[in-house]
């Protein structure tokens, strides 16, 4: 749901042939690929384009990955299977790349499973009893930065000891667990720390900053009920979206220094805001989300906008937002009613409907690759 | 309660059975006239269990064997899981259960589940296929799972012993009594599995699924006279089981304890005015997930009267109370008590061809608005001659189903003001009967169910249940049986066959993808099929269950669908009779094609899987004829 750490390879002027594949049988696709191999040698079949992912039924162990290229408007639904063979696994939370690999995160079935980020074929499983309800997931340096829920209270559904898991990726086990405050989710590495926002449904109010070095917990940062999504603009700085407290309409946009860990700035949304944060390709203006309200603010305001950028009249229930870091379009995974095929719009950023796609069931997260 | 504390009861009941023995007698037959519930259902379809099927594999729980016997489709969450019936296109909510008289669905979650039904605890299962509301009231939408206990003991002492694949093992221990006016049953048993089974796609055994289940089941029938008579039925079970988790995750911790006490209590009094019974119950569901109890209690009482006209028509009048008390933390501090009171009135009468019910009933919910639900249901006889036999059989009725607890208490997200859910049902269908060998059957049906409940979720993102969806079910079903003795051979054959198209008419804007689409989980085709043949003491038999593509989601996708399965079980047997003394064998395989197949999506299912059995009974001293193996 938050700008990942994208990696762009060498586009491909495969434009001309894409237009081709309309209506051509899939053998000669495969020639073509072949050819279009020969030319630009792509590393696989989805190696440029966005990775959607779908959580599944909760506890149907159904969640997917779709592929969608906007360019040649192919679209490959489920594209990673896990050793089971039928789907990703059981709720589908997030998806990272680093290098060649793709790292996915299954909720449902506490593991990670890693994939070669080209063609999601299967590699590896992170499977370890540390990871109890995992979220999202950022790799550096060969090591994974898992963050976790962590376990219920007994008798309750109360989060009372969640973390950032840190794994060695040469061998998969768990280096260290960095303690942090309830409902870690989104996680965003800022050229030096590793910053983990602590959601909790609201219950928490803080970022929880981690070394990498070290893997030890720098501090907590204190901004405001329900942290969630982050990104860095082009100055650098790290902005993160408190979304308030439930009903309160006191969401917030909090500019963080991502060396010297202080706030230089907060905003005042006025509604409680969604949990994924945008940003523009020039990184000069974050985009967030009230619904199918869609909302624009420079990186240089003071004050929240009054008026929404644009309204997505389609959207029945939105279940994640991006913004793709080439085109600027605003990309909303609609969740409909969490038992059915999820949709997804297209917008430009001025709102101008561009296209939409059937995604998997509960689509969560959308990124760009 | 414990295995052993079930053992040491039980041998003293053993001691206790000696002694009755010596001075038991044939007691005369107790003349109460109660109509049979299928004379008030005429012109539906009410089916008994198969009784070999039962006999055989009685440890198991009634949603497996009915799968293997109706076109009854269950979601089961893995093996041993909660298991959720669907018949006739319905949800699991909508096909009601009774059990001796009174409804043991769950009153917070609206269905019962399947798994924790296991036969051995009732000697009576008869399904009733489509709408009955009108006499078993909320809940049969789809269908009526009726269950009892029978009268007399059958025999005085029953002990059996499985083992079977991953580690399943199960005892039970059934003894009767008869003594002057009163009879007494008692059935104990215990099965526990270690349900680790390999899982197909993985290669890998399943993880976290073992269960154990107990239970205890008491008869008392007191005759009091020739025409009044006390019946007192008791059922606890209780079950332990780790949650199995989906395919592929090996870390889940998720566990799930259930606990209920169910007694039913009826007297019955017969005299120149009729039959008058009384009756009265107790239900206790306790849930416990992952530490977290929900508990439900549950008073029942019943009255009705029953007067047969000189000239053959029956009369009857009911009225049935549940007072229901909500023990759940989610509801908040306040624990909900809810009043359920229905008044029913029911007419017979068998003409010379035609046999007529008319039955009709009013229900009265706390705080809601429930509809008056008549059915009216007919059986003619066409033709008959030595040979033939040939009826058409009809009935059409108004069903509903009332809220659940979970539904209009939930905190927060609950609604007082949900309706409850309402369907017009009708079906007509024509029975074939050949030479007292061959039966054919065949009957269609529709039903329309409005204000369908549906939680749905809203724009804070919390989900509250809504009365937002129609759901139109038209099908068929096609049944056949073969009874053919052949010398010392005995073959029985029997199949059938449903259609079930059950689509979404209308529903909430966000779920409009729907629209004309195949409901979840309900297949259009299910079928099941029973092959068998005995000789001498031998016995041989063959059940199939195929069910056909189950979209798991609202717009029907490929991607989502299970895929079509046929499961084939094959067992073999043979009985040893000495004196009073009889041992059963039976060896099973399950799934003998080693089958993979989902009921429920991402929940293994077993492969191929073995189980032995060995029943030992001892039999009355009288020449009662014994059951028909």
């Amino acid at each position: 749901m938050n700008l990942l750490r994208t990696f762009s390879y060498h586009k491909l002027n495969c434009s001309r042939m894409t237009r081709c594949f309309l209506g051509v049988s899939a053998l000669s696709l495969f020639f073509l690929l072949q050819s279009c191999e020969d030319d630009a040698a792509p590393k696989g079949k989805y190696d440029e384009g966005a990775i959607v992912v779908n959580e599944g039924g909760f506890g149907s162990a159904n969640g997917t990955l779709t592929f969608f290229d906007e360019a040649s408007g192919q679209i490959d639904q489920n594209i990673f299977r896990n050793e089971g063979g039928d789907f990703a696994g059981d709720v589908v939370q997030s998806i990272a790349f680093s290098g060649d690999k793709g790292y996915v995160v299954i909720n449902g079935d506490n593991k990670v499973e890693i994939v070669n980020g080209n063609t999601f074929e299967h590699l590896e499983s992170i499977e370890s009893s540390d990871l109890d309800k995992p979220r999202y997931v950022e790799v550096i340096d060969g090591k994974a930065y898992i963050s976790v829920w962590g376990p219920y209270e007994e008798g309750g559904f109360s989060l009372i000891d969640s973390y950032v898991l840190v794994v060695d990726l040469n061998t998969n086990s768990v280096i260290k667990k960095i303690e942090t405050d309830e409902g870690t989710e989104n996680l965003l590495f800022g050229g030096k720390y590793l910053f983990a926002s602590n959601h909790n449904f609201g219950g928490s109010n803080s970022v929880a900053v981690i070394d990498p070095t070290t893997n030890s917990l720098v501090k907590h940062i204190e901004l405001a009920s329900g942290p969630a999504g982050s990104v860095l603009d082009s100055n650098g700085k790290l902005w993160v979206i408190c979304t308030g407290d439930f009903g309160a309409a006191n969401g917030q946009l909090f500019r963080i220094h991502p060396e010297t860990l202080e706030v230089e700035e907060s905003i005042e949304l006025n509604v409680n805001p969604d949990v994924d944060l945008g940003i523009t390709p020039d990184k000069s203006k974050l985009i967030y989300s009230v619904g199918s309200s869609i909302y624009s603010i420079s990186i240089s305001a003071t004050l929240a906008p009054v008026d929404k950028l644009f309204e997505a009249e389609d959207v029945v229930y939105n279940y994640a937002m991006n913004v793709d870091p080439d085109s600027g379009n605003i990309w909303i995974a609609d969740a409909l009613n969490f038992s059915t095929e999820g949709k997804v719009y297209v917008y430009t950023n001025s709102g101008v409907p561009v296209t939409s796609f059937n995604a998997g069931i509960s689509p969560t997260q959308v990124v760009f690759k | 309660m414990s295995l052993r504390l079930g053992m040491s009861v039980m041998l003293s009941l053993f001691a206790f059975l000696a002694e009755a023995q010596g001075d038991s007698i044939v007691l005369k037959p107790v003349i109460v006239y109660g109509l049979p519930v299928e004379k008030y259902l005429a012109g539906a379809h009410v089916a008994p269990m198969d009784t070999i099927l039962k006999a055989q594999q009685d440890s198991r729980h009634l949603g497996e064997l009915l799968s293997f016997q109706f076109p009854i489709y269950f979601r089961n969450y893995g093996n041993g899981m909660l298991s959720g019936i669907s018949m006739r296109g319905s949800s699991p909510q909508q096909v009601a259960v009774r059990w001796n008289g009174i409804n043991i669905n769950s009153f917070s979650l609206g269905q019962a589940d399947f798994s924790i039904l296991p036969a051995i605890a009732f000697d009576e299962v008869r399904v009733h296929s489509g709408g009955s509301s009108a006499l078993f009231g909320s809940g049969a939408i789809g269908g009526s799972v009726l269950l009892s206990s029978s009268g007399r003991p059958i025999v005085p002492v029953s002990v059996s012993q499985e083992a079977g694949s991953f580690g399943r093992y199960f005892t039970s221990l059934q003894g009767g009594f008869n003594a002057g006016k009163f009879s007494s049953s008692t059935s104990f048993y215990h099965l526990q599995s270690e349900n680790d089974f390999p899982v197909q796609e993985t290669g890998k055994r399943q993880s976290h699924a073992a269960f154990t289940q107990q239970g205890f089941v008491q008869r008392f029938e007191f005759d009091i006279s020739s025409a009044k008579k006390l019946k007192l039925n008791y059922w606890y079970h209780d079950a332990d089981r780790d949650i199995q988790p989906t395919i592929g995750n090996t870390t889940s911790t998720d566990e799930q304890q259930d606990r209920n006490h169910r007694l039913s209590v009826s007297y019955e009094q017969n005299n120149t005015w009729g039959l008058i019974s009384l009756g009265g119950g107790i239900v206790n569901d306790r849930i416990v997930y992952n530490g977290v109890k929900s508990e439900v209690f549950r008073w029942i009482a019943s009255a009705g009267h029953q007067y047969t006209f000189t000239n053959g028509l029956n009369l009857s009048f009911g009225t049935e109370w549940n007072h229901i008390i909500g023990k759940i933390e989610e509801y908040g501090l306040e624990e909900p008590v809810e009043d359920r009171i229905d008044l029913a009135a029911s007419l017979q009468k068998n003409f010379k061809r035609i046999s007529a019910s008319a039955n009709i009933r009013k229900p009265f919910i706390t705080d809601i608005k429930a509809p008056l639900l008549p059915y009216l249901g007919v059986n003619i006889l066409l033709f008959e001659n030595t040979g033939h036999r040939l009826s058409l059989k009809s009935n059409v009725s108004r069903n509903f189903r009332a809220p659940t607890l979970n539904d209009r208490y939930w905190e927060e997200t609950g609604r007082m003001d949900l309706q409850p859910e309402t369907s017009h049902a009708a079906e007509a269908g024509i029975d074939w009967e050949l030479n007292r060998k061959y039966n054919f059957a065949t009957t269609f049906f529709a039903q329309e169910v409005e204000d369908w409940i549906q939680w749905v979720p809203g724009s804070d993102g919390l989900y509250r249940p809504k009365n937002v969806k129609e759901v139109g079910t038209t099908g068929f079903e096609i049944r056949a049986e073969a009874n053919v003795r052949s010398g010392p051979f005995l073959f029985r054959a029997r199949a059938t066959y449903q259609y079930t198209r059950s689509v979404t008419k209308e529903t909430h804007d966000s779920d409009q993808a729907s629209i004309g689409k195949q409901l979840i989980y309900t297949p259009l085709h299910t079928g099941a099929a029973t092959l068998g043949g005995v000789y001498k003491s031998w016995s041989l038999n063959f059940f199939l269950q195929y069910s056909g593509t189950r979209y798991t989601d609202a717009s029907n996708s490929s991607i989502y669908a299970l895929d079509p399965f046929a499961l084939v079980d094959f067992s073999v047997g043979r009985a040893w009779s000495q004196k009073r003394h009889r041992l059963d064998f039976y060896i099973t395989v399950k799934n003998i094609f080693d089958t993979s197949y989902q009921l429920y999506s991402g929940r293994a299912m077993p492969g191929r899987n073995f189980n032995v059995k060995i029943t030992y009974q001892l039999k009355h001293k009288t020449n009662e004829p014994s059951k028909n193996f």
